[in-house]
This record gives structure tokens, sequence and C-alpha cells, in this order.
């Protein structure tokens, strides 16, 4: 077949590709030209042609920050925390789920787990506050067992575990969702058959079920490194204060003050570049991985 | 005849969520709803036809609304044009838009002017500066510019794009309502508005005392545990102490707490600044020291004395355990509301937000106030809060109107804040007269406030703005002593609906009337004035926020017991040489350079 028959053949295909492409050209790329402003000491007044440069300045800015270490280390704890969590979570509960016989009561599950996924921050802060308060419903049930009422959203040493933990129950309904699928696609016949064999409960498992949903696996967390410096803005921004700045400042709600006295969009600009860049290897990296290990690839 | 009107308090006071946006302007134009004025009949109203006219003169129990004379020169003719941005939201009767409503069609015929709607926003954060900046990016600005954000107008001015009105302010604006309204605190309503001497654009300015503090205190709990109302730092420990003891509060068992406090120390509500007061120390704030240099107060030692004493009764409960996890408004609703808690130091408008949910949910409490405490040398000081707000009104560089805008802004500004003028908004948009089953009815006797009544936002200028834009900041009290003075002197059945409903008024109103009136009073004598009003100096962009940050941590880990009392030391070398001495330099330069 010469390319001539190919085109004439395959043209239709080409032009419905078009309008993705000009969308993302226009949308996705035209856009990162506004990339030179974390160079610029940028004034809307001058727009992105006229607006002075100033090399590295706000790179360095940056990084002088005398709290950057700090929240630099808090945004790694939490976003790999939660990932590990979210992961191991998710894979336990569709194993549960999965093995649960009665149609109605794994349906009610799901959707109770799946519910806080659709709430706002706002209003699950709202929640947690109450929850998590001295004479909350949590400190109540601790006090009527003997133990000491706790500052869940105000003492360091808790202010991680509970964003950690809120955040789990948020996001763990969505991610069971995706191996729940994933373990639909196992083919009942190898638990029949190994169920004949003489195969336990957990034998069937460990032999079959994890096995079936590894690619699953291994694709997902590879593909969340790419999320490793996303701590949750909007979660931590509801539920800290200046008390738990050491343990739970993270990149976006520091800069989000530090750009809050005036409006710095060049250092906006200069943090979101960073994190894009870091992502960025990060992606490539959980690319090769997911290629590597989970034979996942886009070519 | 007596019927009583078949409105509820609740109708009446904004919703919690409104309470935010709405204060100054607005709140007055609710204070006029709530409290009418004395009939007097129409005057100056020229060729100003009746159904342009606010207020209700055909109805029975209703009232007329004096106008005032119509500027020099006007209405011009041919109309002129004007375009304008405005900060949202509206609401409308049908068939009126922002361009075309009762108070559009009576300002063309007073001044000649037709609106035009360049932009709105809602969102006074985020989207007022994307709208803003589209505009000065574009090179589309209005000619006249609403509520314009600090950081915009400095970068208007910095681009040479805002018109000098010096020369038209000093040649037009009106003597009484704009001049003098304006002149308070020595000239404090320009602080923005004024550039190297030149009127670059027009104050925002709220009510006076707005958020200034008074002690409020549960009367019944002091009659419980037979105490009267603190005058002194130390009396109020006893009395918090006594009701925390007595475990008055409602809730679990020993959840009562003492004082109402929030994550900030200085706030607008639930605030602890008449503490730091009582030393005569304002944490944020720079005053003047004995040398005439402007010093930083966060970093003074008296602070260290108070946090001390807050860190002592922080220990012993005084305060909610996770009072710093907690903002303004959860104060009003968690602990005001929730009736765990029976002192708060808030403004007096906490009779109408905040102390209304503790009386609907214990129909015991009594509440009451009384002026701050003083400290142990007799100090009595709190927050001064500054009327004029982070914004102002600026025109187009070349705009060659700026003499009728200033016009109309006097015009209404004597409309809608002498009370003589008896102004109540519009019937049919700002209020209906409804008969017994909520008909509207025009001559029935009874009267609904349209729902989200907001008064007098809909018109172009200060006076009008949404999120409020007083030009006189002591109108409200102005009110309130009118109607106490005036109305209360007009037989009862000379009164109209307004009147009659409003004089007198519930338990929380006339709590609120009285604190409001002696608010104001102390409002020049007891505030801790910030004497650093201008943008923040070069190092305050590039490390305030760190060092507000450390200050942050310090204080409330200081309070709460974390960290040492001592740590305050560290802090405050660690402020200075983090920046803080280049910045104390920065305001002192630019504090000496005013005078």
């Amino acid at each position: 077949m010469t390319l001539r028959q190919y085109l004439r053949r395959a043209w239709p295909l080409y032009a419905m590709i078009v309008p993705g492409i000009v969308f993302v050209l226009l949308f996705r790329y035209y856009p990162m030209y506004g990339i030179v402003i974390a160079f610029q000491d940028f004034s809307p007044a001058k727009g992105f042609l006229h607006s002075p440069w100033v090399g590295w300045e706000n790179f360095e800015f940056l990084f002088s920050l005398p709290e950057f270490g700090r929240v630099f280390r808090n945004t790694l704890i939490i976003a790999v925390a939660k990932i590990v969590a979210d992961q191991v979570g998710a894979i336990i509960l569709a194993l549960l789920l999965n093995e649960a016989r009665l149609m109605l009561f794994r349906r009610t599950i799901q959707t109770m787990i799946y519910l806080p996924y659709f709430l706002s921050w706002i209003v699950l802060g709202g929640i947690l506050l109450d929850i998590l308060a001295p004479h909350g419903i949590l400190n109540q049930a601790i006090a009527s067992l003997g133990g000491e009422r706790q500052l869940f959203l105000g003492s360091n040493n808790w202010f991680r575990g509970t964003v950690i933990v809120s955040g789990f129950w948020k996001n763990v309904g969505f991610s069971t969702i995706i191996y729940l699928a994933a373990l639909t696609a196992i083919n009942p016949v190898l638990h029949e058959a190994s169920a004949i064999d003489g195969a336990g409960r957990f034998r069937r498992i460990w032999h079959i079920t994890l096995p079936g949903i590894r690619p699953t696996m291994v694709l997902l967390a590879a593909l969340s490194l790419g999320d490793v410096l996303e701590a949750g803005f909007e979660q931590i921004l509801t539920l800290y204060s200046p008390a738990v700045y050491r343990t739970g400042d993270i990149i976006d709600t520091h800069v989000y003050r530090v750009g809050l006295v005036s409006a710095q969009h060049s250092l906006a600009g200069a943090v979101g570049l960073f994190k894009s860049f870091i992502s960025f290897f990060l992606i490539a990296l959980s690319y090769y991985l997911a290629d590597r290990f989970a034979g996942y690839r886009i070519l | 005849m007596n019927r009583k009107l078949p409105f509820k308090t609740s109708d009446l006071k904004p919703s919690r969520r409104d309470f935010l946006r709405l204060s100054g302007a607005s709140m007055a134009a609710m204070m006029m709803a709530r409290y009418g004025v004395p009939p007097v009949f129409a005057q100056g109203m020229g060729d100003i036809p009746a159904e342009l006219h606010p207020g209700s003169p055909n109805n029975p129990r209703g009232w007329t609304t004096a106008l005032p004379p119509i500027p020099e020169g006007m209405p011009v003719d041919p109309p002129v044009t004007i375009t304008g941005s405005r900060r949202g939201p509206w609401e409308f009767a049908d068939g009126d838009d922002i361009e075309n409503s009762n108070f559009t069609r009576l300002n063309a015929a007073v001044t000649g002017i037709i609106w035009k709607l360049a932009f709105s926003w809602t969102d006074n954060e985020e989207e007022v500066l994307q709208k803003y900046n589209l505009a000065i990016a574009s090179n589309e600005l209005p000619d006249f510019m609403e509520t314009v954000p600090l950081q915009i107008y400095g970068e208007l001015l910095d681009n040479d794009l805002v018109e000098d009105i010096t020369e038209v302010w000093d040649a037009v604006a009106d003597p009484v309502w704009l001049k003098e309204a304006w002149s308070f605190g020595g000239g404090a309503a320009w602080q923005h508005a004024d550039v190297n001497g030149r009127k670059m654009s027009l104050p925002h300015t709220e009510q006076a005392a707005q958020n200034d503090k008074l002690l409020w205190i549960r009367q019944d709990w002091l009659d419980a545990v037979g105490m009267s109302i603190p005058t002194t730092i130390d009396e109020l420990y006893q009395v918090a102490k006594a009701f925390v003891d007595a475990d008055l509060g409602a809730g679990a068992e020993g959840s009562t707490i003492g004082i109402a406090a929030a994550n900030n120390p200085v706030t607008w509500y639930s605030s602890l600044d008449p503490i730091f007061g009582a030393w005569g120390v304002m944490p944020g704030y720079w005053t003047p020291n004995e040398g005439g240099d402007l010093q930083y107060n966060s970093v003074l030692p008296e602070i260290k004395e108070v946090l001390a004493l807050l860190r002592q009764w922080y220990a012993e409960g005084i305060f909610a355990q996770d009072y710093f996890t907690l903002r303004p408004p959860q104060t009003a609703f968690g602990q005001i509301g929730a009736n765990t808690c029976g002192i708060t130091m808030s403004p007096a408008f906490a009779a109408l937000f905040g102390l209304p949910d503790s009386v609907t949910n214990d129909p015991s409490a009594r509440w009451t106030w009384g002026d701050i405490p003083a400290g142990p040398t007799g100090i009595k000081k709190k927050a001064w809060s500054n009327p004029v707000v982070d914004s102002v009104f600026c025109f187009r560089k070349g705009f060659e109107h700026v003499d009728l805008v200033l016009k109309q802004i006097g015009w209404w500004a004597e409309l809608l804040q002498n009370p003589e003028n008896r102004y109540h908004g519009f019937e049919g948009t700002d209020y209906y007269w409804r008969d017994d089953d909520g008909e509207v009815d025009p001559m029935g006797a009874n009267l609904d406030l349209a729902s989200g009544y907001d008064g007098n936002k809909h018109i172009w200028g200060p006076p009008g703005t949404n999120g409020s834009a007083l030009t006189e900041p002591r109108f409200e009290t102005n009110w309130i002593k009118h109607r106490r003075e005036v109305w209360a002197n007009v037989p009862e059945d000379e009164r109209d609906a307004y009147m009659e409903a409003f004089l007198g008024g519930d338990e929380l109103s006339v709590l609120w009337d009285d604190a409001n009136v002696f608010a104001v009073e102390r409002w020049e004598l007891d505030g801790i004035r910030n004497h650093f009003t201008t943008f923040p100096t070069r190092t305050m962009e590039r490390a305030g926020a760190s060092l507000a940050d450390l200050e942050a941590e310090t204080f409330v880990n200081i309070i709460t017991g974390q960290a040492s009392l001592d740590d305050f030391d560290s802090f405050a070398s660690d402020w200075a040489a983090g920046g803080g001495d280049r910045i104390t330099d920065e305001v002192n330069e630019w504090w000496h350079g005013q005078m």
C-alpha cells in the first residue's frame, strides 16, 4: 500500500484527531508561554513582553526562604505517606469487598467509602473540626475509655497523622474502585480450579487475586509518583493553624501566605514551574517503571 | 388600630454569610429600614417625576423621602454616558438590571448621567484582581473604577493610568457630605487616596468603630456566681474562672470555657486585643515611641508579660483548648452560639451576630455589655478599627467628567446619609406592603422587607457601593441618636409604619444601639492606631510573610505551652535579624517622610 493509498483510506481518522490536537496546542501548550513570568518581575500593566527580566531571582528567593527546607520536608512526608496509605488501603479494601458474597452489602459499603470523595475540603474541614474538637465525639470516646484528650489539629504530634488519615478517608473510595474493576478481570476459572485443588481463601488471594492485579498495582503506584509534591493544598489550608506550621506547613500553603502580602505573580509562577519540573522527572521515571514492571506503554 | 408588623427579627438581621460582606452602608440601610424616620413631606423634588421618587408617600402608613437640592448645572443635557466597574452580587425586580433600576432612573433624572457596566465581580478576593488585571492588560479601563484593591491601585499609579482629581475635588466636592465627612482623624481617610499631596482617588470608608471591641458578658451567669461586670483585667480573670469552675455552659461536662478566643489574638470577633491594650501594646501594630520613631509592637517586652498571662489563663482552662484552630466566625457559632462561653470581646454588632444564636439555643441567656477592662496600671486600650478600607475609587487617566461623578456622589451621600431625608429605599424593590395572606398590597398596612434586602447598593459611587462605602463614618450612630431624640418625640398616632415597628425593638437590638453609640464615643479615645498605613515596604514584601509566620507560631506555642515563655526573647532577636531591623528602617523612612 503506498502512502497515497494509505492516506486516502485513513484521512478521516487524522481529521478526527485535529480538533484534539488544536485543543491541546491552544489550551495546554500556548499558555506555557506564561512560564516566562517566573523569570520576570511581572506586572500585569506591562505584560509578558515588557515586564523586567530578573533571571533566577524568584527561584533564589524561594529557596532562600528560611522555612523552605521545613515546608519541602513536610510536603514530601505528607504526600508520600498519603500515596502509600491510599494504595495499600485501596488494595486491602478492594480485596475485602471482592470476597464479600452479599451483593447488597458490597454495594452499600462501596458507596459509603466512596461518598466523602465528592465533598469539598471546606465541608469536610468543618466536620473534622467538630469531630476532632477537645469535646468532640472522638475525644469523648477516648475520655470515656479512660484516655487523655488530644488536640488532633493543634498539636505537632498529631497534625500530620490527622492530615494523612483524613486524606485517606476522603480519597480511598476512588482508588478502591479502580482495583475492584481490575479484580473483575480475573478469570473465575482460576479460582474454581484452585478451590478444587484445596486452596483456601487466603491461598487464593495470594496466588491468584494479587498476581492478577499486579500490573494495576504497579501502574497506579508508578503513576502516583507524579503527585509526590501534592500534599493537598485545600485540605491543609482548611485544617492547619500557626501552631502546627512546624509539621503541617507545605510548599503550597506557605507560598499562599507569602503571596498574600502582595500580589507576587512571579513568585507563584516560579513555584509552579519548580513543582512542574520535579513532577516532570518523576513522571518520566514512573513511565519507565510502569513499562519495566507492568508492561505499560503509550506507544 | 394597632397592628403588629409581621416580620420576625430574623428577617431583619442579615444571614451569617451576608454579615461578612455587610457592613457600613448596607448595614446603615438596614438600620434605616429598621427604624424609619418621622413624616416630613417631600421637598426639593424639582422636576423629578413622582414615580422615580423613593419612599412610599401614597401609602396611608407609608413615608416620604426628601431629596437633596439638585447639584448646580444638573441634570446635564445632553446626558453623558459613563462606564464603571461594580462589585456584585445584586438582585433586581423583574425587568430591571444594574444599568436600569430605580437607582439609575432617579440618578439619570437628577444628574443626567447614564451608567454603563464595564465589568463586575462578586468574589472580592481573587476575582476582583483578575478582572482589574484583565482590564489593565487589555487597556480597557472603565471611566470610574469601584473599590480598586490597593495592589491594583499601586499598579495603576506606577503606570500613570489614574486621573489626578485634586483641582476638580476642590472645586465641586460637596462641602458637608464629602469634604467634611472625610476629614476625620486628621486626614486619615486619605491615607491611600492622597499620593504625594495629590488626590488620585476617593477613599473607601466604613462605619466608625466598626470592629472596636466591647466586653460582652452573660448577665445570667454573673448573677449565678454573684459577681458584677469586670472592670479590670484581674476581675475579668476572676469572673471567667468562676464561670469555668461553676461549669455554667451547655454541652459536655467540663466543656465550659471562660473567654471566647480565635486563632489570631487581634481579630474582628472574639479578640484578645483589649488584653494587650491593657499593657498599652498591640501585636502587629506600628506605634510611635518616645523618640518619635515607629516601633513594631510585637517584639516589645510588654508583649511578653501579656503572653505570660495568657499562658497561665490557657493552662487554667479560661480559653478553649483548641481555640487557636478556630477562625473568628467559628467562635461566634461554636462558642458563643453553642453557649459554652459567657464572655467575648467583640464589636457592638455581636448583638446581631453570635449572640442571637446564643439566645435562640438557650432562651434564658441574657447578655449585657461593658467597657473593656483596664490593666494593672490603669491603661484601657483596644485595637482602633481603621474605617479606611484597603481599596479606593479612582478615575481613568484622561476621563473628562470627574466633576459630574463627584457631584453625583455628593448628592447620593447626602440623600442616603442625612437622617432628615428619611431615605429607606424604593417600594417594590427594597420593601413591599403586603396583606395578611402575603399578597403584595399597596394599600395594606403590613410591611415586608424583600428577601436579601441590602438597601442602597445599586448606584455607582461610594455611598451606594456593595460592601459598604459610607462617606460619613459616624453615620450609623447619627441614625440611632436621631431615632432616639427625634422619633421618640413623635406622638404615637402620628408615627408611620417604620417608626412604630422599630422604636424600641427587642432586647438585643437595644443593646446593639447602646453599644454602638458607646463604641463610637470611645472610638478616638481608646484606640491604639496602627500608624503604618501605606503599601508594604520592599523587605515586607520579601520577608514579611515569614516574619508573620514566626510571630504567629511563637505566640500560639507560648500561650498553649508547646514552647517556653523565654522563646519570646529568641523570637524578638530572630525577628530583628530576619528582616525586622531592615523593615523598621524602611517604615521609619516612610514615617519621617510623612511629616
